[in-house]
């Protein structure tokens, strides 16, 4: 008897898994649509932004998701650089490895407790994270929200559109295989609306515009170059004659892991470190989208002290994801400027 | 001083498991379920997954697996279990690739390698010298490593390996890929440790009676010690493999691992609480689990419903396999137990161990 008992336990949970799989809880996001951009700076623009300087010596704080991967680092190092150059203090907080809404929250409290004037804030999670920024809103603290999006409308902006790049790299890969032919397109975590929002924009435009191009397979993984090569090469044997490979992090797998002969194809992705501008100059990546973290940290600094000082300040400034980087620009300034020196070292506290 | 018979003095303890069968035991029971696994896939998508391109793929995945799985078995065989692999393949891919990037691919190995000893050294003193939960020790090494690689990575990738450290796990030696030529000969090491050397007879005896082993003169917490030095020793040439996988090292590197790890190896019929297991059935759980991710992902299976399917299959293979071993009878009750009496109790053993109440 127990044995059915437990077996029929297992059924129901499998079931009610489902079920709760399939029902999306929450506000409904519209991956499919681009950020209502206030302002896009172009590259040059962007090179030429100075921070204003602040009136006061005022306290920000600078809420990363984790200080785990060269992404949430250059953030931070671009809020750095931001903060030197507008005489205020910053201060950053992140979790052990990749915090949690909760322990977000908690952070968002704490930040509160010791006090601030400003907050740049990288959401874990677009709803999940809603409660951090309503503790900030009580008390009248500037928001500005880096990185990806989280449902409120009391925090500015400062985000690359991740819809808008998904549509740029399909155009982008379009140019790398123009005589089209099925590929595969390595996507990020399930739940992630950054990836969910970059696949949704390059399988939309490749609908849209490009019909010799189809997207055979789209594999989820998480942010994890093992994780990821191993479904890459998982899907490479049910899709064997594929014509490009594009991901949409850099990391996904990584470039030079790819297993060969695909290494050879066309490879587009999103996002720069030190390790991809070798991959960029070797061949392995053709073309590169840069996601701006530094230009979030920088950006983002600059325009809470700008509202600090009673500036207006643009209320959804995107960060510009063109021109990708190919081999001819791996190392130009705009390159450049998604790197950060060796000696940086980011520092919670 | 006069020898004991350790095997003959422990005897009664096991007389409740399966007799010690380093090589294949109990763990055969595994393959029914392996080659339903390869028959349904293979059928479903003949052209995707029965193809050697495809062997080769699961080889690689496969192989570093088996490398964490085989240490992880020690740890388990003892009666413990190592939380902290997956970050010690993470740490090995930071600092032992660190070393490799600046002074060569030997120098990163003896690092990395020395690093595995030096992490099994101390979980082993601590949990049989000191007494420490294995929880409480493996968990805190694996916060402290995780840290500590992200302490000398600085959050940032460690690429530019020699190409000589593509024979890791990235490319073959020879027609046969890296990881499973590493792992073949990693089978065969434990296969010496546990069928032919005594250390072998005292990692079984420890894990099916310690207080016995003890009272034979057997030095428990030697081996026990032991046991945590070569899982935390294949853990980090598992780090290294996968740094050669993936072409980087990161502290993120080997994510799932600890966990997965002791699943493939209580699938292949170790037993938590110790004293019971196989090499072959490791080898056949670590199959088991590869074929399954692999196949679902041909099958374009998400990765949620994936973690969900894998998770029902861990436990329901388990069942099966106590089912056929006749120990389901202990699950369903007391009835059982009285009905059968305590040959069959897995949990006699356990409250013998010395550690637990």
């Amino acid at each position: 008897m127990k044995l059915v008992a437990i077996l029929c336990a297992f059924a129901l949970l499998s079931a009610a898994s489902v079920a709760v799989a399939k029902t999306n809880g929450g506000p409904q996001t519209n991956f499919h649509a681009p950020l209502n951009c206030t302002t896009t700076p172009t590259a040059n623009q962007l090179l030429n932004y100075q921070v204003p300087k602040a009136k006061k010596p005022y306290r920000i704080s600078l809420m990363e998701v984790s200080l785990n991967g060269y992404y949430y680092v250059l953030l931070a190092y671009g809020a750095e650089q931001a903060a030197k150059q507008a005489s205020v203090s910053l201060r950053i907080t992140a979790a052990s490895g990749y915090t949690t809404p909760a322990i977000q929250l908690s952070q968002a409290e704490d930040v509160i407790s010791k006090g601030t004037d400003g907050v740049v804030f990288a959401p874990v999670d677009i709803n999940g994270s809603v409660p951090a920024v309503d503790k900030f809103k009580a008390k009248n603290i500037p928001v500005v929200q880096v990185s990806t999006q989280v449902n409120s409308t009391y925090p500015y902006t400062v985000m690359q559109d991740d819809y808008l790049m998904g549509k740029a790299l399909a155009d982008e890969m379009h140019k790398l295989a123009p005589n089209g032919g099925e590929g595969i397109f390595m996507a990020g975590p399930s739940n992630a609306t950054w990836s969910r929002k970059r696949v949704a924009g390059f399988e939309d435009q490749i609908k849209a515009k490009y019909s010799n191009m189809k997207v055979v397979d789209a594999p989820t993984t998480l942010v994890d170059p093992g994780a990821a090569l191993t479904k890459l090469t998982a899907s490479l044997q049910a899709h064997p004659k594929i014509s490009w490979l594009g991901s949409v992090d850099y990391s996904l797998p990584v470039p030079q892991a790819i297993p060969s002969p695909y290494n050879k194809l066309p490879y587009a992705t999103m996002g720069f470190d030190p390790n991809t501008q070798k991959a960029v100059e070797s061949g392995f990546v053709k073309t590169t989208l840069p996601t701006d973290a530094y230009y979030m940290g920088y950006l983002g600094v600059g325009t809470v002290v700008g509202l600090l000082n009673g500036q207006k300040e643009p209320r959804v400034q995107c960060t510009p994801y063109l021109p990708g980087i190919t081999k001819a620009n791996a190392r130009s300034t705009w390159a450049n400027k998604q790197l950060y020196p060796s000696s940086f070292h980011a520092k919670t506290g | 001083m006069a020898r004991i018979d350790v095997a003959r003095v422990i005897a009664p303890a096991r007389t409740d498991r399966a007799p010690r069968r380093p090589v294949a035991g109990s763990g055969l029971r595994l393959l029914p379920a392996l080659i339903v696994l390869c028959l349904v896939f293979g059928l479903r998508y003949p052209s995707a997954f029965p193809t050697v391109g495809n062997l080769q793929s699961m080889a690689q995945v496969g192989g570093v697996l088996l490398a964490v799985t085989l240490g992880q078995g020690f740890a388990l065989l003892v009666g413990g279990f190592d939380l902290s692999v997956a970050a010690n393949m993470g740490f090995v891919g930071v600092a032992g690739g660190d070393v490799m990037v600046h002074h060569g691919l030997a120098a990163g190995i003896a690092v990395g390698i020395a690093a595995g000893v030096v992490i099994g050294l101390v979980n082993g003193l601590l949990i049989a010298g000191v007494g420490v939960s294995p929880f409480v020790v493996t968990l805190g090494m694996l916060t402290f490593l995780k840290a500590f690689g992200n302490q000398i990575a600085h959050g940032a990738p460690i690429f530019g390996f020699p190409s000589s450290a593509q024979y890791l796990g990235h490319t073959g030696w020879g027609p046969i890929p890296a990881p499973i030529a590493i792992g073949a000969i990693l089978v065969a090491a434990m296969w010496i440790v546990l069928g032919l050397l005594r250390a072998g007879t005292y990692i079984y005896g420890i894990g099916g009676n310690r207080e016995a082993c003890r009272a034979a003169g057997v030095p428990v917490v030697r081996y026990e010690v032991l046991a945590y030095v070569l899982c935390a020793t294949l853990a980090s040439v598992a780090g290294l493999m996968e740094l050669s996988r993936v072409s980087i090292g990161y502290v993120s590197n080997g994510t799932g691992d600890d966990l997965l790890s002791i699943a493939a190896a209580v699938i292949g019929g170790v037993a938590i609480g110790g004293g019971t297991g196989s090499i072959f059935g490791v080898v056949l759980g670590v199959a088991v689990l590869t074929v399954l991710t692999t196949g679902l992902t041909i099958a374009g299976i998400g990765e949620f419903y994936q973690d969900m399917v894998s998770g029902t299959v861990i436990v329901l293979s388990v069942l099966v396999s106590r089912v056929r071993a006749g120990v389901l009878r202990e699950v369903i009750g007391v009835r059982g137990r009285e009905r059968f009496g305590d040959g069959l109790s897995h949990r006699g053993v356990t409250t013998t161990s010395g550690r637990e109440p």
